[in-house]
């Protein structure tokens, strides 16, 4: 849980202390401001409409943005959460949050990785409250979950027997994942299904390169292990 | 064994996988040693194929959770919502608002005119009531309190004489009475066992009167 901790006291708006722009350097390798990403470039317009107070603009600049990462965003809040409800939820929030503090973005960060944070602090949040209201209520249908992957499912692979297998493989990495130490399943989620690479999951966590990528691997180790591999 | 030493770590295949992926520079040693050792090729590809494997069902699961049309309503929704970002909330005036204008004192005219005609209505007929039926306004309390003291006894059901004593004004409170001790004794009459506890602890009418004469 101390990666949650990590996640939650940087703030949005807040330049990491290890960001690129201040010219640190991490395990010998100089930062230098890497150049500027299109949906970078594409926030930094959006701030300047909203500051202009060209509203309707921006927000049709910002369809732009809700597009490129809209895929990445639902594969990580499902990951995550895994309900497809809540991953939708928890992605609508993260857009609408990000569009309301457009102010507030600096471009020491890339987008991508400013908006990740947000969408991993909403899904965080999320998977607590749930873990809380399960201590208190019984769970739901979780068979209602599983049919609707199976229905939705069934259009891409006609055969039942691959499909079944493919749903208990799913459902075996998924529950493999969950018996990750917290800060090991977010550096995995941000790396693997966020696409993000070590460094930027640093800054995003607050969490040392080197540290993020041993993370990482041992994740790796203990997934493999669980799913019957080489541990 | 000096071979067998020589292999890449776990930690070093996994480090050339990320590099491969993330497009960094790989450590030049481990891509020397991968050139030559089919061993260590073998495992890197072992963790590729895993790591793929992971990845492909991730997708496919998104995919499936979330097919195009979900995709697109999901975004109409956010823009929906956008719409209601920095824009003030609306706020809907008060309708006394309104009526500082001119048609203010029409509009509150009405009421007031109701009100008024109300009250006046409820004093003249107060008035004529007193006039035609006068005993009823000249009542004395304790008789009107006895006279009402029937009523609550009324709405039992096992009293349907109770309409009789209230529906006659000239009965006296000793009627009354009198009538309330004949229902006491009828309702004692069963004498239920159990019920005569709670018998003996309820005040009777008729002892009330014994001790008051």
């Amino acid at each position: 849980m101390s990666d949650h901790r990590k996640v939650r006291n940087a703030k949005p708006n807040q330049a990491p202390a290890d960001t690129p722009h201040r010219g640190a350097t991490r395990g010998g390798a100089p930062l230098l401001p890497p150049p500027q990403s299109d949906d970078t470039r594409l926030a930094i317009e959006i701030r300047e409409l909203v500051e202009a107070g060209s509203m309707d603009e921006a927000r049709e600049r910002f369809a732009d943005i809700v597009s490129m990462h809209q895929r990445r965003a639902l594969r990580i809040a499902f990951q995550y959460l895994r309900d497809s409800a809540e991953a939708d939820e928890a992605v609508q929030d993260a857009f609408v949050k990000v569009f309301t503090h457009i102010g507030s973005y600096r471009e020491a960060w890339p987008f991508e990785v400013w908006f990740t944070r947000i969408l991993i602090n909403g899904c965080l949040d999320r998977r607590k409250s749930r873990a809380r209201r399960e201590r208190w209520f019984v769970p739901g249908d979780e068979h209602s979950q599983e049919s609707a992957t199976e229905s939705t499912g069934s259009r891409s692979d006609p055969d039942p027997e691959e499909r079944l297998l493919a749903r208990e493989r799913r459902g075996k990495l998924a529950a493999a994942i969950d018996r990750l130490d917290g800060r090991q399943r977010t550096v995995f989620m941000l790396c693997h299904y966020g696409d993000c690479s070590p460094r930027e999951v640093s800054a995003m966590t607050g969490i040392n390169e080197s540290t993020v990528r041993v993370h990482l691997f041992r994740a790796v180790r203990k997934l493999r292990g669980f799913l019957g591999g080489k541990s | 064994m000096i071979g067998h030493s020589r292999h890449l770590k776990d930690d070093d295949l996994f480090e050339c996988y990320l590099a491969a992926r993330t497009g960094e520079e790989p450590d030049p040693r481990s891509m020397e040693h991968l050139a030559d050792c089919d061993e260590c090729v073998t495992r890197y590809d072992e963790v590729v194929a895993f790591m793929d494997a992971t990845r492909q069902a991730a997708d496919a699961e998104t995919d499936a959770e979330f097919p195009a049309e979900r995709l697109h309503v999901q975004q109409q929704q956010i823009l929906r919502r956008l719409e209601h970002v920095h824009r003030s909330a609306r706020v809907i005036t008060f309708p006394g608002r309104d009526t500082l204008s001119g048609s203010r004192s029409v509009a509150r005219l009405t009421p007031r005119w109701l009100a008024a005609a109300a009250a006046a209505g409820l004093f003249i007929g107060v008035a004529v009531g007193g006039y035609f039926a006068p005993e009823r306004f000249h009542r004395p309390l304790v008789q009107q309190a006895a006279a009402d003291r029937p009523m609550m006894v009324q709405q039992h059901p096992a009293a349907p004489t109770a309409i009789r004593v209230s529906s006659s004004p000239d009965e006296t409170p000793a009627d009354d009475d009198a009538f309330l001790v004949e229902l006491e004794l009828a309702l004692a009459r069963p004498h239920t066992r159990e019920l005569q506890p709670f018998d003996a602890m309820t005040p009777h009418v008729r002892d009330i009167n014994n001790q008051e004469r």
